[in-house]
């Protein structure tokens, strides 16, 4: 074989190579599009909060099940008490908060006992889920119905499930204990609920991003955008991978995550299902796909739905550092459900999730980084080495990069076009600057990290409680305080 | 939607394949070439098109904002001038006509706020001024949301509007719609049609019930007069179920002649159902009883009924039977035996004092959590 006919060979092959990769970034962006257009017509047709007669009306009734919301927490000493008294003045008829202290080794305990003046109690658990053993359930002397359950460190599922254990609501929700629900939003989230009782088993709403917003008494009054890029281009991250997906995915009932910071599940559902799986990572996907699992082998009708308008607030990563550790880590979780539940795959007994929903997170979502990241690599020595002519690398850039930014601000405009949450031009502007500056680098590192992820969910290692650097909330003077200073 | 969506794909891809098939390939032979230079072309249009339309609907809202803020005052002003006898009819008619969306704002506000006399002058106002026609035009052909909201605005004029055309939204297929429907009619003091929207939400998903409870609740006594009794009598144990969680939401005292009946119902879930119920029946039915059967029940769930039953009943002759279901009952039956005996008064604390001493892990946590209730100060306001 001559050397001309090797580089021939190399060409022919660099060549293949880079088209199926530049087919499958276009397929994959494409599909994100139709959910994004699947999303838009459907939000802006079913997009109907209730009306203040409508939740005036709710708050009167006695027929609103009871909801247990569980929060289990760890190492929140900085953000417990405010998040803890936002969740504390929800707008429900009937609800109790249920804080989970997994071992913290700092003082989370110690700040609820004085902040809600908590009193042992002899409340003992009801449900039958195995979690390590609880030390003490302590219960607030104020007017209030807010549980402490104390117990030894085991992981974030296993606090869950001590909750639930706790639980006597026919409804469970988990929120994470650095979050902040906006005020109807448990109202907003029960509605899938109240409208079909029988079948729906778990309810996700939207998770945002809550840094450097104004938040006062437990209650965000202020949405801006961030100073800092990167959290604002999670922002963005944020609304493409909610509105964008999980829209689309829950109108297909195939919705393969609900968020582990904002997700209201139904207590028997969970309980039947065997509770939060103690040995993943990704508890909450693990959870979603096992209750798929449970009732489509079973043949039973069941509902698992997205909701754009109940919205919790959450700190996000500011340093690059911790941002790493959570997405190596979210990327660990998708491997090990899919892994766990690879039965799943390409079979008809598992309808569309089986058909459709498993092999895209398969295909897309657990290898995706892996094959864009090899897409760029390929590209930039192609280029170098010239073995690619620069159209084929513009083809790529136009697929890959443009597309994204595409994607980007569609999210930001449907997020206008249905909420318009954030109130002023700039903004709004700023979103539309992270929305194409997100593509320019910060994608590209969020892939490097999410193909470590894999790597590590590949070969099995093991993870407890994510650690993530709090700041706290930006709090706002009261409206006075303002005035007059 | 799925034809929509199809729509707003195709008119993204259709002019990337235009341009790629009619201008870029003609200039440039490489196919990678021409079909990056047309999706680039698109994409950027289309991202400039996102752009505009962002500053354009920022824009809008401010000015809407604006406007609003500026109007607002004086219409609620001339508007409230007017519903206590003053104010101008043709001032008013110029000021809708000028800023028809604030001024329907401002007039669900102040018809929000007044009654009696001034709330009659302001619908006899939105009469003249034609909204009443348009508010039910918009009920019946606008998106979800504008159709509730003008039901809503319906719902706060004087009299009764819109009868027959509530009897058919009430019957659409969108449940907030059909609950505001609903409403409104609940709201009318006629019997018949009470009546008529308890049959009808009795088959309706459970939101609709959830949200009608309340206005339900002022028939309570004419409806276990008429339309529950039916629900009994029509075998139907899904609209039965529904009928009766409605009638357990009222917590009023009511006749229930029809107790009997459903006490000897095939369905645990019903004979469960109408326990609940039983601490609501007037005096003069002996209930007791039926509570006491039930607690020697097979069903747990009728046995769990029985037991929240008895914690409102507090009749010491279900003492024994009590302490066997908190002694020997499942997790759930213990827990709802023990807070029965919490509200039992001396005798029942006595024996979950000796429960908590003597009985058995389950037992005596379950014990120890209702005397711990019992002892907190909100005790006895909840039911049990």
């Amino acid at each position: 074989m001559t050397w001309e006919t090797l580089d021939i060979l190399v060409h022919r092959f660099y060549f293949f190579v880079e088209g199926a990769i530049i087919l499958y970034v276009f397929v994959i962006n494409s599909i994100y599009l139709a959910l994004t257009v699947m999303a838009l017509v459907s939000m802006r047709r079913h997009h109907a909060p209730f009306s203040r007669a409508e939740r005036e009306a709710l708050m009167r009734s006695p027929m609103m099940p009871a909801i247990s919301i569980i929060v289990p927490s760890y190492n929140e000493a900085k953000s417990v008490e405010q998040s803890v008294s936002g969740m504390l003045k929800l707008d429900y008829p009937d609800y109790e908060v249920i804080v989970v202290n997994d071992g913290s080794k700092d003082a989370t305990l110690q700040v609820l006992i004085e902040a809600f003046h908590l009193y042992k109690s002899a409340r003992a658990p009801i449900g039958t889920l195995a979690t390590k053993p609880v030390r003490r359930v302590y219960e607030s002397s104020d007017p209030v119905r807010l549980v402490v359950v104390d117990k030894q460190n085991g992981g974030k599922a296993d606090a869950i499930n001590a909750g639930i254990n706790m639980a006597s609501s026919p409804l469970v929700m988990v929120v994470d204990s650095d979050s902040i629900i906006d005020r109807a939003g448990l109202l907003e989230m029960v509605k899938p609920y109240l409208e079909d009782p029988e079948r729906v088993v778990a309810v996700g709403g939207t998770v945002r991003a809550v840094n450097d917003c104004e938040v006062r008494d437990g209650r965000v009054v202020r949405i801006t955008t961030s100073s800092s890029m990167v959290a604002n281009f999670q922002a963005v991250e944020y609304m493409r991978a909610f509105y964008g997906g999980r829209v689309g995915f829950s109108l297909l009932n195939c919705l393969l995550i609900i968020s582990g910071a904002f997700g209201l599940f139904k207590r028997e559902a969970v309980l039947e299902a065997g509770g939060f799986e103690h040995s993943t990572v990704g508890e909450d996907m693990e959870l979603i796909v096992r209750l798929h699992h449970h009732y489509l082998d079973r043949q039973q009708p069941y509902r698992i739905v997205y909701l754009a308008d109940p919205v919790c607030w959450t700190e996000v990563p500011q340093t690059l550092k911790i941002l790493q550790r959570q997405r190596r880590r979210w990327q660990r979780g998708t491997v090990e459900s899919l892994w766990r539940h690879r039965e799943m795959l390409f079979n008809p007994r598992f309808k569309l999730v089986g058909m459709f929903a498993f092999p895209y997170f398969l295909f897309f979502e657990m290898f995706g980084p892996a094959v864009e990241l090899l897409g760029y690599v390929l590209t930039v020595l192609g280029l170098v080495f010239r073995i690619i002519a620069p159209e084929i690398g513009l083809l790529f850039f136009s697929v890959s990069i443009v597309f994204g930014v595409l994607l980007s601000t569609s999210a930001v405009l449907l997020e206008e076009l249905t909420t318009l949450r954030y109130p002023s031009w700039r903004d709004s502007l700023k979103l539309f600057a992270a929305a194409i500056l997100e593509n320019l680098g910060f994608r590209q590192l969020l892939t490097w990290w999410r193909v470590q992820g894999l790597w590590e969910g590949l070969k099995g290692k093991r993870g407890g409680w994510g650690i993530m650097e709090r700041r706290g909330f930006k709090t706002a003077a009261p409206p006075a305080a303002r005035a007059s200073g | 939607m799925w034809f929509r969506a199809a729509v707003i794909l195709a008119s993204f891809f259709y002019p990337v394949w235009f341009l790629h098939v009619e201008y870029f390939s003609h200039r440039w032979k490489e196919l990678p070439l021409s079909l990056a230079a047309s999706f680039l072309t698109v994409q950027a249009a289309v991202i400039l098109c996102q752009l505009l339309t962002s500053c354009a609907l920022e824009h809008a809202a401010l000015a809407r904002e604006r406007r609003s803020r500026r109007v607002r005052p004086r219409l609620l002003k001339q508007l409230a001038a007017y519903a206590a006898g003053g104010g101008r009819l043709a001032g008013l008619r110029a000021l809708e006509r000028r800023y028809p969306a604030e001024f329907d704002r401002a007039l669900e506000r102040l018809l929000s706020l007044v009654s009696g006399e001034g709330r009659v002058r302001l619908t006899a106002l939105a009469e003249q001024l034609r909204l009443v026609g348009r508010w039910e035009r918009r009920a019946r052909r606008a998106p979800e949301r504008e159709r509730r909201h003008a039901l809503e605005c319906l719902g706060l004029l004087a009299g009764e509007h819109g009868g027959r055309a509530l009897r058919r939204l009430a019957r659409c297929s969108t449940p907030l719609v059909e609950a505001s429907a609903c409403r409104l009619l609940a709201r009318s003091p006629r019997q018949e049609d009470a009546a008529w929207v308890f049959s009808l939400i009795v088959g309706k998903p459970y939101l609709v019930r959830v949200l009608l409870a309340g206005e339900m609740r002022r028939h309570a006594r004419d409806l276990c007069q008429t339309a529950l009794p039916a629900e009994v009598a029509s075998g139907d144990t899904a609209r039965l179920l529904a009928a009766l969680e409605l009638a357990e939401s009222w917590r009023k005292a009511l006749r229930l002649p029809f107790l009997e009946q459903l006490m000897r119902h095939p369905s645990a879930a019903v004979r469960a159902r109408a326990l609940r119920l039983t601490p609501f029946a007037a005096k003069g039915q002996d209930v007791e009883r039926y509570v006491r059967r039930a607690l020697e029940s097979d069903s747990e769930q009728v046995q769990a009924a029985a037991l929240s039953a008895a914690a409102a009943f507090r009749a010491p002759s279900l003492l024994p039977l009590l302490e066997r279901l908190a002694s020997s009952g499942s997790g759930e039956l213990a827990r709802l035996a023990c807070a029965a005996l919490a509200h039992c008064g001396p005798d029942g604390i006595e024996i979950l004092r000796r429960l908590l001493l003597e009985g058995g892990a389950l037992p005596a946590a379950c014990a120890a959590e209702a005397l711990a209730a019992a002892a907190s100060p909100s005790f006895g306001l909840e039911p049990a």
